[in-house]
């Protein structure tokens, strides 16, 4: 078997992959290179995200985006094969697009520093953990970055509760869908509430006018709760 | 490909080894998947005691107040029912069939999912009941209306191929499984108040079949294509102790070749590229004896129509590492492309190349 012979699909839109002449920036890290497949809408993986773990690319791709509406970066990043239907790794994406977001809205100062909190406080939110702790990842990650921009800890009084709420509310909404669990379903919940409470609680203008619905992942989800799910729908 | 529809077959084999006739059960099974075997019904019986366990299936502890050196534990391929014991009083069943010419044949009142193993039970106990055998068939066994097993199945499956595999106890010794196993057992000859041959309950369980499926059943023996790959399983999986001790056998391919999956990026990077390449140069001159399989990140076990997915690929998924070469289930090379003549020594001698996976979750954690 040739390599060459097969035939590629973008992991982007689904179009067929060409070997184009020259360079072209990757859709994710933004890093140009000599392009081996690119398709017709110029969406292109470079050598090292097609390579990288999730942890790398949810970083890397949040560090170079100028997003503003965190539901887009985060089905972009949900649609790189490191990052699976369901695992710990839609916590991080969850964490990352809402920081990048409100980062590139440019009314919260978010950097490197903001990131790294953000990884070190959701990657302890492990696998599974909905169903045997009773708190879903994704809402945690809601918290923990309503945490980070108040400046909260345990110590604090409006913003330790600003935090609790968030969560709160986002583990709500995602208790009503029902299971099994879907780790989509939970990350397009913590985005869409955790930005109308920055908007109403915070007043930071970020907004998302994405809408998930029809979920292009229910293909891939074996357990999809179709009918009972509010994103579910024929694409 | 063999046409499924009106084609079964009473598979005509002898082995007095119990465990060349789980090599068989498994042959009939990867050929059925294969499309070159037709649907398979399959009756052996063993000289010697055994007990018959799967992976997973939390009897290994249970089994061990009637293990001795008169009884063999072994190790079936399997992901669902209950372990069972064998002497020379059990007809044994290897059923390997298509499930989709099962269709018709489901009825409502069938347990989803579980659907098939009570069709082809309850086929089975319509041979029983010429008996006056008052028992019905449940998705895990056959039971007598006093809640008795009378017959227990194990089950696997390739795609929408079944291997059900149990057995009936007719004359079996069974005082001291109930507390082995924890289940009311019974047997045909103790529920008829005489004594019943196995041979005759094979025959009238065959009956059961023929008539339910409404086909004559053929007796051929096994195919070239079965007997070469029994033979191979035979010496690589069920012949060996490593498999029913640790259950540990290389993953071969679907038809018993050397198995060499290639873990690639999507699309395939360069360095994806090149491992591509250098392995099937590598195996250029083995193709009867070599089969490559490349599995793209991302796309999941359904992006090859035939062969299944090494497992390993999960952890290899879960931890990044990749490009990676697994032959036979093992991960021998990763991360770097290796010389063309490794990879060619590795794929003719995949013993003398170590499983280098524990070595790599150092690397990754």
């Amino acid at each position: 078997m040739d390599a060459t012979e097969e035939e590629y699909f973008c992991i982007i839109c689904g179009e067929r992959l060409f070997s184009p002449p020259g360079e072209a920036a990757c859709s994710f890290c933004g890093k140009s290179e000599n392009a081996d497949y690119i398709c017709p809408d110029g969406h292109y993986v470079c050598e090292a995200c097609r390579l990288a773990s999730a942890q790398d690319v949810v970083r890397k791709t949040c560090e170079a985006s100028h997003e503003t509406d965190p539901l887009q970066i985060a089905l972009l990043l949900m649609k790189h094969p490191a990052i699976p239907v369901h695992g710990s790794e839609n916590h991080l994406v969850t964490a990352y697009s809402l920081l990048a977001a409100l980062r590139n809205s440019g009314a919260v100062p978010v950097g490197k520093s903001e990131f790294h909190k953000a990884n070190q406080r959701v990657k302890r939110a492990f696998h599974g953990i909905c169903g045997s702790w009773g708190v879903c990842g994704c809402a945690i990650a809601a918290g923990a970055v309503a945490s980070i921009i108040t400046g909260a800890n345990y110590l604090s009084d409006k913003e330790r509760s600003l935090a609790l709420i968030v969560a709160s509310k986002t583990l709500e909404e995602i208790a009503q869908i029902g299971g099994p669990r879907c780790c989509k379903a939970a990350t397009y919940v913590a985005i869409r509430v955790a930005v109308e409470f920055f908007k109403h609680e915070l007043a930071i203008p970020i907004r998302t006018s994405t809408d998930p619905k029809p979920c292009i992942f229910s293909k891939l989800n074996t357990e999809c709760l179709r009918g009972r799910c509010p994103y579910y729908g024929q694409e | 490909m063999v046409k499924s529809e009106g084609s079964w077959r009473l598979l005509d084999f002898d082995t007095p080894d119990p465990k060349m006739c789980l090599a068989v059960g498994e042959a009939i099974f990867r050929c059925r998947r294969a499309g070159l075997s037709p649907d398979t019904l399959y009756l052996w019986r063993t000289a010697k005691p055994i007990i018959l366990f799967y992976s997973g299936s939390g009897h290994e502890i249970l089994t061990q107040p009637i293990r001795g050196p008169k009884v063999e534990l072994l190790r079936v391929q399997s992901i669902a029912g209950n372990s069972f014991f064998c002497d020379s009083g059990n007809i044994n069943f290897s059923v390997a069939v298509d499930t989709r010419v099962l269709k018709p044949l489901l009825k409502k009142e069938y347990p989803p999912i579980l659907s098939e193993y009570q069709c082809l039970l309850d086929f089975v106990d319509s041979g029983l009941r010429t008996l006056n055998i008052q028992a019905k068939a449940e998705p895990d066994g056959i039971y007598t209306n006093a809640g008795k097993e009378i017959a227990t199945t194990q089950a696997a499956w390739l795609s929408d191929v079944l291997l059900l595999q149990g057995t009936i106890y007719v004359n079996s010794e069974v005082e001291n499984l109930e507390f082995a196993f924890k289940r009311a057992m019974t047997t045909l000859s103790t529920e008829l108040d005489k004594s019943i041959m196995p041979e005759e309950v094979a025959h009238i369980m065959v009956e059961g079949f023929e008539k339910r499926l409404n086909v004559p059943f053929g007796k051929p023996g096994l195919t070239d294509a079965e007997q070469k790959l029994t033979t191979k399983l035979y010496d690589t999986k069920y012949g060996t102790d490593k498999w029913h001790a640790e259950g540990k056998a290389p993953f071969l391919s679907l038809t018993g070749e050397t198995l060499v999956a290639l873990y690639v990026a999507n699309p395939p990077t360069s360095k994806c590229r090149q491992l591509i390449e250098m392995v099937n140069k590598a195996v250029s001159s083995l193709t009867d004896e070599v089969k490559v399989v490349i599995w793209r990140r991302g796309l999941g076990g359904q992006q090859q129509p035939v062969e299944a997915m090494p497992p390993v690929i999960a952890t290899l998924s879960k931890t990044n590492i990749l490009p990676a070469v697994i032959i036979n289930g093992e991960v021998k090379f990763a991360l770097e492309a290796p010389s063309e003549s490794d990879i060619g020594e590795a794929v003719r001698h995949p013993d003398k190349f170590p499983d280098i996976l524990g070595s790599l979750h150092g690397l990754r954690s």
